[in-house]
């Protein structure tokens, strides 16, 4: 809000009501406002009556508000306010006004506690109030109004920006006195030296009294140059001229002294900085240091050898920090701590030395691979932070305060931080993509043959927990630790990584050495030795995949058991991360075989690609960069996640379910032959394990978003982008789920039909009279329950309860129609009866076990009609058909006719079961 | 264009621009918005809303300074040639100006005519400017004495 004086005090009578006549309310309130300076003058002046003037004579004079009238005096040299002060008592008052002499002892470079001017109202009024037993007791016109509060503030502070009314803040008897008394001491010390200069002919008397004082000289002359500035005399401006002139001469002198007198630079740096702080000589300090003008390190060095060797650029940091280190002390010694040095230091070393070389050195590795980019990049955030703790450390004698530090750190970060990021973006779309692609390439080869090694079911659910733990571990193992060689370039303490573990490990360089060449070309470099050990496992039972990783990694995956072994301090992480390593490896092994619809290891893999990017960013995020980056930088964090999500869905997830599900559309149970184990469906066995790793996938996502994003989204957050892209990538699986499992249960009663048409022979339920049945369910039957239970128990634990709900019941329903269908299809004989008692009772165990109330009747429905082909009496098997409670309403009396006509004797005694139902026809 | 009504009821039609050399103009404008009904100034005589609204259309195209910097005192006491020939008026005019400036808040016509002011003072006696502004001296000696022992460092030595 703009300085508008006069609006305020219109707020009551004109912004309540929109008055239709604004002017002219607006200029008589302005008049009134005139009328009451009038009063007010009076009031201070009370000896000033106004009848011994002539109202014609009524000079516009009278009418000069204090405010204007102490803007008069501000114009006036010092020798003049004397005049003024005689004048009258009201003169006198305004003349010694604080808001005159603040001003000039701004200009002398002095801060009182009693500095206020009109801008700082509001800390004049906060001041009022804190001394209110100043006797006086001024009753003047707003002098209550300050004293009006709403909501704990005085009335005029409610419109933010606005100044208070002159009358509160020109209130005389507020004014102390006290600055004008400061500046008289100034005043009378300095003007002596001041006033020596008119006749400089011969020395001037601030050199010859302080000559041998050079930090008092500094100091004198510093004043003089204010006190010109105050413009006390009338001559000020030859005057000026001459202190000008001295002060060069001496800066000079200084300056020299400074340069050839090591014993004393401290007392002149003092001189200087006294006298205009001291650039100059800060300035010869600076640029005097070797490390601005011959710098010994070369960005090139890194890429001498072809993958490049980070080992200079980490002498480079190392280097630096010491000279941080030392220039501290240096700085302290010889500057006094108001001239800042150290600061300017600093940041003269991160703007030309550091700034220089890491542009440098970031070109390079970005040019040579984007990954070795990101790498060095996050490597140098942390050498740099390392620097900020060196600026800001307490045991140094110079340091910086916190936030200055780190303003030097985003100074030189921000202008590579959009590309940054945008490369982060960047690398994890390439790489996951490139995994996906590499992956595809290797099962192409194996696709016509789909294995068939499935997990056996008692294990299915040990085998998830298992690797959902091992899994756990891995995430939660800090990628410091395992990898990310260019982390550890000269780091000898690791910037803390998140959850607890702080990995204390110094990587020995040799380590860096060898793993620096592997990293950019293969894969994650964070979970080598997670991949290592994959690879190799992978190697070994020789079922696919990367050759040229394993023998490398190998040596890689040594070196990082070596190392931590070796550190006694990370033991426990390095053991533990080594030994869900291999839990997670076994869990693999069982896994490989189904892996060439979806690949647990190449989400892992990508997992892994993500997390190593996530890593960087977040230590950027950590770091609290300010404003616009602030938000990109967290934007940049979520899109990293959310990249992970959008591709693995698309582009691995959908299209394995999808030609899962061809597979399962092309499937007819006829092609499979007499030669396989009927029971098994490979199809639908191999979606329903899909559906397991899918599940799993969904829980490893789930654990990853736990365990990263958590940190730095809000998880209730629904309209985050992050919360948002993992919601959809739940629908997606779900969607695809789904849509797979209605083609799987076709699937599965196509093949249930099969079996039943092809196993279940003619003298199953139709024996030759003199053989003899041993009751137990038929093999066609039992192959059937086989059939379905594997194929429903697969699903277990994967799906939600209510999906597996909703699977059952539909497999219930369809497996009773097509049950309906075969026995109508079969002939049965009295003693085949029992066989199909005994087969439908076994049907209906098996359904039972499912425990779905929904399709439970229809079973119990088909156990009651299968009593009508154990029945010899015709008459007793049409009281029982016409018992329709015994269906539970399930069956029609038509239906059961169709039953009845199965039965072997059906045309002997198709009449005397008929009859009756004739007759009610007839009736 | 803005017609501006001086307190004799004299209208002036002046550009917007020149116009909002004056804070309080500016704002009203803003406030109330564009209307062809002339704006009160019952504080300005014709004669001396006249001389403002020259100074206005002299100075149209200067920089708006918002803040003035404290530091920034270059200006003192310094006034350009033009203002100086502009404030080459009687004294109650020059004060009736100084006055309008500070009513139209009108910041740099207002210093020009502070330091026109503290020309006239510096080098005159206690008595000569009580003349000047027309004042009676209220002191007791006593006080006169003490105020003049307060001053003694500034006196010219």
């Amino acid at each position: 809000m703009k300085n508008k004086n006069l609006r305020p005090a219109l707020a009551p009578p004109v912004c309540c009501h929109y008055h239709p006549d604004f002017r002219t309310l607006y200029s008589i309130f302005a008049q009134y406002m005139l009328m009451a300076d009038v009063t007010l003058l009076s009031d201070e002046s009370p000896s000033c009556s106004i009848p011994t003037i002539n109202p014609q004579t009524l000079s516009a004079s009278r009418f000069l508000p204090p405010d204007t009238l102490i803007h008069i005096f501000k114009y006036l040299p010092i020798s003049a306010t004397r005049n003024v002060a005689l004048c009258s008592r009201r003169f006198k008052v305004l003349v010694y006004d604080d808001e005159i002499w603040d001003a000039k002892l701004r200009l002398l470079g002095i801060d009182t506690p009693i500095t206020l001017s009109t801008e700082e109202v509001q800390g004049r009024v906060a001041y009022q109030d804190t001394a209110p037993t100043t006797g006086k007791t001024n009753l003047s016109l707003m002098g209550t109004s300050s004293s009006l509060y709403i909501n704990n503030k005085p009335l005029n502070e409610l419109i933010p920006g606005l100044k208070l009314d002159p009358f509160t803040a020109r209130a005389r008897a507020r004014s102390t006195g006290k600055a004008r008394e400061i500046f008289s001491q100034f005043y009378t010390r300095l003007y002596p030296f001041y006033v020596d200069l008119r006749h400089a002919s011969g020395e001037s008397m601030v050199l010859s009294e302080y000559g041998s004082e050079p930090e008092e000289c500094g100091r004198i002359l510093s004043k003089l140059v204010g006190l010109g500035k105050c413009k006390v005399v009338d001559d000020w401006s030859q005057l000026n001229d001459q202190v000008e002139k001295i002060c060069r001469y001496f800066e000079n002198a200084c300056l020299h002294e400074f340069e050839v007198a090591y014993d004393d630079q401290d007392r002149y740096a003092t001189a200087l900085v006294e006298l205009n702080g001291g650039q100059s000589c800060i300035q010869t300090f600076i640029q005097k240091h070797s490390m601005f003008y011959d710098n010994p390190f070369q960005p090139d060095a890194n890429f001498k050898s072809t993958p490049p060797n980070f080992q200079p650029f980490q002498e480079f940091m190392k280097a630096i920090s010491e000279e941080l280190k030392v220039q501290a002390s240096v700085i302290h010694d010889v500057f006094p701590p108001k001239a800042d040095v150290y600061y300017i230091f600093a940041d003269r070393v991160f703007e030309d030395v550091i700034a220089d070389y890491l542009g440098i050195v970031l070109e390079r590795a970005r040019a040579i691979d984007l990954q070795l980019y990101l790498k060095v990049i996050a490597s140098s955030l942390d050498s740099c932070l390392e620097f900020v703790d060196i600026l800001t450390s307490e045991t140094l004698p110079s340091r910086l305060e916190d936030e200055r530090a780190k303003n030097i750190l985003f100074k030189l970060f921000l202008p590579l931080m959009d590309d940054y990021l945008h490369d982060e973006i960047q690398y994890v779309k390439l790489a996951s993509e490139k995994y996906i692609n590499k992956w595809k390439a290797s099962t192409s080869g194996m696709q016509g043959g789909p294995s068939s090694t499935t997990i056996s079911n008692q294990n299915r659910e040990s085998f998830k927990r298992k690797y959902l733990s091992a899994f756990k571990k891995i995430v939660s193992v800090p990628v410091e630790l395992v990898s990310s060689a260019a982390t550890s370039i000269s780091s000898p303490f690791h910037r803390e990584s998140k959850g607890g573990h702080s990995p204390d490990v110094s990587i020995s360089t040799t380590a860096v050495a060898n793993s620096e060449p592997n990293t950019p070309t293969d894969s994650p470099s964070s979970t080598p030795t997670i991949n290592d050990e994959k690879d190799d496992k992978r190697l070994s039972t020789a079922t696919l995949t990367n050759d040229e990783v394993g023998e490398k990694k190998k040596t890689q995956v040594d070196n990082v058991r070596k190392r931590s072994s070796s550190h006694t301090g990370s033991r426990p992480n390095s053991m533990s991360s080594v030994r869900s390593d291999n839990e997670l490896n076994n869990a693999m092994h069982e896994l490989d075989a189904l892996q060439h619809l979806l690949s647990l290891e190449l989400c892992l893999q990508l997992i892994h690609v993500n997390k190593d990017a996530e890593h960087r960013v977040q230590r950027f995020v950590k770091v609290g960069f300010p404003g616009r980056l602030k938000t990109d930088i967290q934007k940049c964090a979520e899109h990293v996640f959310t990249d992970l999500l959008k591709i693995m869905g698309p582009m691995h997830i959908k299209p394995g379910f999808d030609r899962a599900a061809t597979h399962l559309a092309k499937y007819t149970p006829q092609e499979e032959g007499e030669t396989r184990d009927r029971t098994d469906v490979a199809p639908l066995a191999e979606f329903f394990e899909l559906v397991h790793i899918a599940d799993l996938i969904q829980q490893m996502i789930e654990v990853y978003w736990k365990e990263e994003m958590n940190k730095i989204v809000d998880k209730h957050d629904f309209l985050n982008e992050v919360n948002k892209e993992k919601k959809s990538f739940e629908r997606l699986l779900d969607d695809c789920v789904a849509q797979g499992m209605d083609q799987g249960i076709q699937v599965l009663i196509a093949q249930v039909q099969y079996i039943l048409t092809t196993e279940q022979k003619p003298s199953d339920y139709n024996p030759s009279p003199n053989e003899v049945t041993d009751l137990k369910p038929s093999k066609a039957c039992r192959d059937t329950i086989d059939c379905l239970k594997n194929h429903t128990e697969m699903l277990k634990g994967s799906v939600e309860k209510e999906t597996m709900n909703i699977f059952y019941q539909e497999v219930g329903k369809r497996f009773y129609e097509c049950l309906c269908k075969h026995i109508k299809s079969q002939t049965i004989s009295e003693q085949g009866g029992f066989q199909i008692i005994s087969d439908v009772n076994a049907y209906d165990n098996y359904i039972l076990s499912l425990r779905q109330r929904t399709i439970t009747p229809y079973f119990a429905a088909l156990k009651a009609l299968a009593n009508i082909y154990i029945i010899s009496n015709p008459s007793d098997i049409k009281d029982v058909i016409h018992d329709l409670e015994r269906y539970h309403g399930i069956l029609r009396i038509e239906d059961l006719f169709e039953f009845a006509a199965c039965r072997s004797d059906w045309p002997t005694i198709r009449r005397t079961v008929q009859k009756d139902m004739t007759d009610c026809n007839i009736m | 264009m803005v017609q501006l009504l001086s307190s004799d009821n004299e209208t002036f039609t002046v550009d917007k621009q020149v116009a909002e050399r004056s804070i309080l103009i500016k704002n009203m404008l803003e406030d109330v918005g564009e209307s062809d009904a002339p704006i009160p100034l019952p504080n300005v005589t014709a004669k001396i809303l006249k001389k403002v609204i020259d100074w206005c259309e002299h100075h149209r195209s200067d920089p708006v300074s918002q803040q003035e910097e404290v530091n920034d005192r270059k200006r003192l006491t310094e006034i350009d040639e033009w203002d100086q020939k502009f404030m080459e008026v009687d004294q109650e005019t020059l004060f009736e100006i100084i006055l309008a400036a500070n009513y139209l808040d009108i910041k740099p016509l207002l210093d020009i005519g502070c330091k026109t002011v503290a020309n006239m003072i510096k080098g005159k006696s206690p008595e000569e400017i009580r003349r000047t502004f027309n004042i009676v001296n209220d002191f007791t000696p006593e006080e006169e004495a003490q105020i003049r022992k307060e001053n003694e460092w500034a006196e010219d030595r």
